[in-house]
């Protein structure tokens, strides 16, 4: 058997597998999935709004927090060094609700702002909302229950893009719908890997007890969650909460945004490395999962070019020859398709992966299908998902070059 | 709630079933075009043998020799198109490499028939 087939049937092997387990999951637990526990007691609460540079979104992201129905101790703005009027805005702010705390300090990172948050707060459990997002009124109700087991350091929640009218935008709902639906499946089995700046509850005794978010990595949402379960903490999903954010309007802040996620998830694997493979979720699956996600995009993106530059020399010789001695260019042989097996096998898998999608949009609240016509949802199947590995690429260098700036 | 890690294992399980039924259905694609070149092969045979028949023939009686170079034409042009059909299913057959075999059988018998036409 040629190289080529063998990496085609691990693809499938690997696709079959990971289908087969999030369809298993949602279908053991679809009843549930909008499940979530209502809290035995009130907890205090202190919110923190890191901010940079979000003049745009400040003010409506606070009035969201303060409209919320759940007794709020104290709403923290961590403005990390502006340059834009964002601490003008929060001043302003100040003035309107008397729960506001404004924090301006030297520009040091997300991570590191949120820390100086942490040790200022005094509520039992901290609320993250990224100063451009907005969580729903109900989002603390539904969020607290889970804080009466004890085990829990960490919940989050769905959050959907704001701005959905261009067609990168559409992308990305469909996309962070996906996320989030895997998400809560993988919390069924523990796995949750991240818990996203939008809108995440933590326990503060949890963060404390390792001394909070790491302010090198890049993407500290996810160094946080792998952080509270490499600790013996538990994260959890819930996906009847709700938070709405500011989603990229173009391909450059796109790119970059993937490209940061990616960084700072190979940073987390670098950290955690000592873990791969060994007792708990992080070393069995999580680092696992990250690292097969990647080797699995760099593997389909290095037989994707090989068999394009295969095909275009080959061709171009062809040619080169042919015309010479007259040989035709094309023949009706050459329109004849004789599919192999792994054709067929990739077809179906293609079907099934794009009827699990359906399944995920029809079951996410408020994110209906018919908002997606059937373009937007081929075209997120065959094109958008393919741009991974290619940001993976450019990821790797930035990772091995250690350029760690934040765009 | 409970964990549900047992279900790495299930899944496990129903991708080895499904992956091998996957590989054996596969398998059976090809070896079920292998048998089709071996029927076209051993048609083939049997109109070369008939042809070198014809042509011996020739020698001992006087048979008309325009139909025998018509036939030979035909039978040029019908082992080409099998060829080409071979080539496709080399390309697409992924396990069973047997083909391989039945390829370089079809090419000698066309270098025969090449010979003797």
């Amino acid at each position: 058997m040629k190289i080529l087939s063998i990496i085609y049937l691990f693809y499938m092997f690997v696709s079959i597998y990971t289908l087969s387990f999030f369809l298993m999951v949602y279908f053991h637990n679809r009843k549930t999935l909008f499940d979530h526990p209502e809290a035995k007691r009130k907890y205090s609460i202190s919110v923190l709004v890191p901010a940079f540079n979000e003049e745009k979104t400040i003010q409506e992201t606070i009035e969201a927090i303060f409209n919320i129905d759940y007794p709020i101790e104290e709403v923290i703005i961590l403005n990390d060094g502006s340059k834009d009027r964002t601490r003008e805005i929060s001043e302003e702010l100040l003035k309107k609700y008397p729960k506001l705390k404004l924090v301006n300090k030297e520009n040091s990172g997300k991570g590191d702002s949120i820390n100086r948050g942490i040790k200022m707060a005094v509520g039992e459990l901290i609320v993250v909302v990224d100063a451009d997002s907005y969580p729903d009124k109900n989002s603390f109700n539904k969020l607290t229950g889970y804080f009466d087991d004890e085990k829990i350091g960490a919940v989050t929640c769905v959050f959907t893009p704001r701005n959905q009218k261009k067609f990168l935008e559409k992308m990305q709902v469909i996309e962070y719908n996906i996320i989030a639906f895997t998400r809560k499946l993988l919390g069924y089995i523990d796995g949750v890997y991240v818990t996203p700046g939008p809108l995440a509850m933590y326990r503060k005794s949890a963060l404390e007890s390792f001394g909070g978010f790491d302010s090198g990595n890049m993407t500290e949402d996810i160094e946080i969650a792998w952080h509270l379960i490499h600790n013996g903490w538990k994260v959890k999903m819930s996906l009847a909460t709700h938070a709405t954010t500011t989603a990229p309007d173009n391909l450059k802040m796109w790119y970059r945004q993937r490209r940061r996620w990616n960084v700072g998830g190979m940073q987390c694997i670098e950290k955690y490395r000592g873990s791969f493979l060994k007792k708990g979720i992080l070393g069995t699956f999580i680092i696992p999962f990250f690292l097969m996600s990647y080797v699995t995009g760099l593997l389909g993106l290095g037989v994707f070019l090989y068999l394009s530059i295969r095909g275009i020399v080959t061709n171009y010789l062809f040619v080169t020859y042919s015309i010479p001695v007259g040989a035709p260019l094309l023949t009706m042989n050459d329109l004849y398709i004789t599919p192999s097996f792994l054709n067929y096998l990739g077809v179906i898998l293609f079907v099934v992966a794009f009827l699990f999608t359906l399944v995920v949009l029809s079951n996410m609240k408020g994110t209906t299908l018919k908002k997606h016509t059937p373009i937007d949802l081929l075209f997120f199947s065959l094109v958008y998902l393919a741009l991974y590995p290619f940001i993976i690429i450019s990821s790797l260098y930035n990772y091995f070059k250690r350029d760690n700036r934040w765009r | 709630m409970k964990n549900q890690k047992y279900f790495f294992l299930y899944a496990l399980i129903l991708t080895i079933v499904i992956f091998n039924l996957g590989i054996f259905m596969g398998y059976r694609l090809e070896s079920s075009r292998i048998d089709k070149i071996n029927g076209m092969y051993l048609d083939a045979e049997t109109e070369l043998l008939d042809q070198m028949i014809q042509k011996d023939a020739l020698s001992i009686i006087d048979l008309n020799c325009e139909s025998l170079v018509k036939e030979n034409i035909l039978f040029g042009d019908k082992i080409f198109e099998e060829a080409l059909t071979i080539q496709r299913y080399e390309e697409a057959n992924k396990i069973n490499d047997d083909i391989i075999f039945q390829h370089r059988r079809f090419d000698l018998l066309r270098t025969l028939f090449w010979i003797t036409a």
